[in-house]
């Protein structure tokens, strides 16, 4: 593995600049901000199952939900605080991940997308029957986070010193699935992606590599879902419907699939169009999403990334 | 005395009503380059996939380096050192050559000092190591699923008809590599006679899912029932 | 124990409605080799089609179960010869992609259902063309809801003329055997991709129009009944047609057994863990043939 060192300083940039932002920003933009890490983190995830492993997960906000009321239920009936929230989603998400890839691993790539659908139906019911802990489509509604920085708080409405807190832990995450994609581990989930048979007389043990891949891509979605949680005051039995699954999906592939800035770059794109375009968004953000899906299936299937990559290769042409 | 390295009793493969394979037995030894022909749809290639685990056997036994195999998937059997190439080439094709030796030197259990470069060179495939395998003619598509099974130093490797599809200069680049082999025993499947006469030492023939007769060059090529098949018009 | 006659019929009677619209998602799939995860918004464009179809027809004719009977031919009709557009225009590029197809199949659920969410305002209702009930072992029970069951097997009846007794659905069954060589027999793949995704949508529809008289008819409709018919395909075993109305009939029944006890969503969610069960001890299906 090497990780070349103009990479190393263009994430330390980007790091930093981040880190400055709430210097820079009041605090309406910071709070989106923290939401396109938050849902980057849960894009990202996703995408080591679809983009590295080439699995289409339909399943994925059972692990983002599963996270967020790990981590809100330990709040409202454990212990309070911050890490032990936010292990307990994490734990509980990737815990169910690794049963459910069990069965969603060996039914093959159509019935994984089955599998894992339905799945997510099968937890939105579940957490709708138990409304006494879940509170159904209301919701849960939590405190702000108890953290206080020189006398900086965190609101509901401002996010504060936790916005730093989502950053720290979404950038440690960052550096982990990077450094997770560049192992061997990552080569031999391409190798699956791009050809299960010849992987498996290869030598590899190719079920339990995606079994292994779901496992790590349910953790990183939980551990979305339990920031989430921490941060937003407000949680409901929505955030397991596939239809927040299929969010990931689209802001992968519009990002770029098979890469880790993609997803985060696609979740962006989209979280600063939809405050851009509210109006329109009201009534005609699915219209417009399917539309835009279509094309970008049709004529960028690598996305954004892959659209930039293009220019970069035509601009170079011309430039000689 | 050469050691046995693989060992199939009464093989059978049905599909649908069809025996592709009907009772094969086959013994190799290793270090032998051994040959196998026969007529198109004479059950060449599931008997591979039967030996290499992609296809499971309705009777019958495989045994591989001492070890009953008959119920492994492929991935083990490749971990105990059986390697195999397709018909098709059938590569990672957005991954770059120097990934798929990669790929295919972490999946094996050698412990052996890596090659990769010599492999590399031997296949001449050198220059092209960072080209994705999608980009490569097809020559060189055959010649990296070569190096791909030549970086696992396997026991034993199992070749579905590398020289189909290659131009002369190629399969000649071919024979020389594969003659140049000392390790592994290689089963070779093809239908260039000329590929098959210089680099088997023994061939064993195929029709019908039956083994037909077995031998050394010179023996195939005077055996009647031989000719019949390939003569004669089945 | 009228309570268990009542919710088993229940079972039945959607049992048979989940099997028409499973199988028309399984149908697509083994020819097309595609996961349509639009089929539920076709589904609800049926519904949709046959209320808009009645409130015209209302204007014209006062024979109620006429006009029912006509929405019930018209509708599937009409979603059907959509569907076969979409596929010609839409999802025909992306064949060689097994996944762009899907993605593709997703965008279009999203723009058919906020479509149709745009232009009907709020949930709909459809007069059942039937109305009474008859006697079931001391139960009373909607005469309707046993039609239903009875025109869904009747939709079944003739999707099986139409694949073993015809030409077309000779061919159908071909290339779901053998693509390849379907292909090389110069079979016209194209257009049988077209009209068997045609095919299959209008049995969603069908479904749609049937069960409208028993469900409000609103553009969300479809969502959690994709998964459900989803769920059924793989119990049954992609692409094994017969396979899936068992499925069908099993989910629903289990569905309905459990709901005695319990409240209904919590009862779904036990069939749903039911099948998944079944599937956990054969992951290719109950009569599962197909690896994909």
């Amino acid at each position: 593995m090497k990780i070349e060192m103009r990479k190393l300083f263009a994430f330390g940039l980007i790091l930093a600049l981040l880190a400055a932002a709430p210097w820079l920003l009041g605090p309406f933009p910071l709070g989106i901000l923290m939401k396109i890490l938050i849902w980057g983190l849960f894009a990202m995830s996703f995408d080591l199952i679809f983009g590295y492993t080439g699995l289409l997960s339909l399943g994925h906000s059972v692990y983002f939900g599963l996270g967020a009321y790990g981590a809100a239920l330990m709040i409202l009936h454990g212990q309070p605080g911050i890490a032990a929230p936010l292990a307990t989603g994490l734990l509980l998400g990737a815990a169910v991940a690794a049963l459910i890839g069990l069965l969603a691993v060996r039914t093959g790539s159509h019935g994984f997308i089955i599998v894992t659908a339905v799945t997510s139906l099968l937890f939105y019911l579940l957490a709708q029957s138990r409304r006494d802990l879940t509170g159904g489509d209301d919701g849960l509604t939590l405190s702000p986070l108890p953290l206080k920085l020189a006398g900086w708080s965190a609101g509901c409405a401002d996010p504060g010193p936790a916005y730093l807190l989502v950053l720290g832990v979404v950038g440690i995450s960052f550096l982990l699935l990077y450094i997770l994609v560049r192992t061997p581990l990552g080569l031999a989930l391409r190798c699956v992606r791009e050809n299960e048979p010849r992987a498996q007389a290869l030598g590899y043990d190719t079920i339990r590599l995606k079994w292994l891949a779901f496992a790590l891509s349910g953790g990183g979605a939980a551990m979305a879902g339990a920031l989430y949680a921490l941060t937003n005051c407000h949680i409901s039995t929505g955030l397991f419907h596939w239809l927040v699954s299929a969010d990931a999906l689209i802001w992968t592939l519009f990002g770029g699939t098979g890469t880790l800035i993609g997803p985060l770059l696609g979740t962006g794109v989209f979280f600063a169009l939809r405050e851009g375009l509210s109006g329109v968004w009201q009534t005609g953000y699915p219209i417009l999403v399917g539309l835009a899906l279509l094309l970008m299936a049709r004529f960028f299937p690598r996305g954004l990334l892959g659209l930039v990559s293009e220019l970069g290769r035509f601009s170079r042409r011309w430039v000689r | 005395m050469m050691s046995e390295i693989l060992r199939a009793r009464g093989l059978v493969k049905r599909f649908d009503s069809v025996r592709a394979v009907d009772g094969v037995d086959l013994a190799l030894f290793s270090g032998e380059i051994r040959a196998l022909i026969g007529p198109n749809g004479a059950g060449k290639t599931t008997l591979i996939s039967l030996l290499a685990g992609q296809l499971r056997p309705d009777a019958g036994s495989i045994a591989f380096a001492s070890q009953d195999v008959t119920r492994w998937p492929a991935h083990r059997r490749a971990q105990l050192g059986l390697a195999r190439t397709f018909q098709i080439a059938a590569l990672f094709p957005s991954l770059t050559v120097r990934e798929h030796l990669e790929a295919a030197l972490q999946a094996s259990p050698s412990h052996r000092p890596p090659e990769t470069s010599e492999v590399l060179k031997l296949c001449h495939l050198k220059d092209k190591q960072d080209a994705r395998a999608g980009e490569l003619s097809h020559g060189d598509q055959r010649l990296l699923e070569l190096a791909m099974a030549l970086v696992q130093h396997p026991k034993l490797l199992l070749l579905d008809e590398p020289a189909a599809g290659l131009s002369s200069t190629e399969s000649e680049m071919l024979i020389q590599l594969l003659s140049g082999l000392r390790g592994p025993a290689v089963l070779i499947v093809e239908h260039d006679m000329q590929v098959v006469f210089r680099l088997a030492e023994r061939i064993t023939v195929m029709h019908r899912g039956r083994i037909l007769a077995e031998g050394s060059p010179p023996e195939i090529e005077r055996d009647p029932q031989v000719q019949e098949v390939y003569l004669g018009g089945s | 124990m009228e309570q268990v006659l009542f919710q088993l019929l229940n079972g039945f009677v959607w049992g048979w409605a989940l099997a028409l619209i499973a199988l028309g998602l399984n149908l697509v799939y083994g020819v097309l080799r595609i996961i349509n995860v639009a089929h539920g918004a076709f589904y609800m464009l049926g519904a949709v089609a046959g209320w808009a179809i009645l409130g015209q027809l209302r204007a014209i004719s006062d024979l109620y179960l006429l006009n029912f009977a006509l929405a019930l031919l018209v509708a599937p009709l009409l979603v059907g010869l959509l569907g076969m557009l979409l596929e010609w225009t839409i999802l025909r590029p992306r064949e060689d992609k097994p996944v762009l197809t899907i993605i593709a199949t997703f965008a279009l659920l999203l723009i058919l259902q906020q479509g149709v969410q745009l232009l009907l305002p709020g949930a709909q209702r459809v007069v059942p063309p039937i109305a009474g009930g008859m006697e079931i072992f001391g139960l009373r029970y909607p005469i309707y809801r046993l039609v239903l069951a009875g025109l869904s097997m009747g939709f079944m009846l003739v999707l099986w003329l139409l694949l073993y007794k015809t030409r077309f659905g000779m061919w159908a069954r071909a290339v779901h055997q053998d693509r390849e060589l379907a292909l090389a027999i110069g079979l016209p793949v194209p257009w049988i991709y077209g009209l068997v995704f045609g095919l299959g949508v209008a049995l969603a529809a069908a479904a749609g129009v049937l069960t409208a008289p028993i469900v409000p008819v609103e553009a969300s409709m479809g969502m959690i009944i994709l998964i459900e018919a989803f769920m059924v395909v793989i119990v049954g075993g992609l692409g094994n047609l017969p396979g899936a109305i068992i499925a069908a009939l099993l989910f629903r029944l289990a569905e309905g057994f459990f709901t005695v006890w319990m409240e209904p969503i919590t009862a779904r969610a036990l069939a749903l863990l039911f099948m998944g069960a079944l599937l956990f001890l054969k992951p290719q299906g109950l009569f599962g043939t197909h690896e994909d």
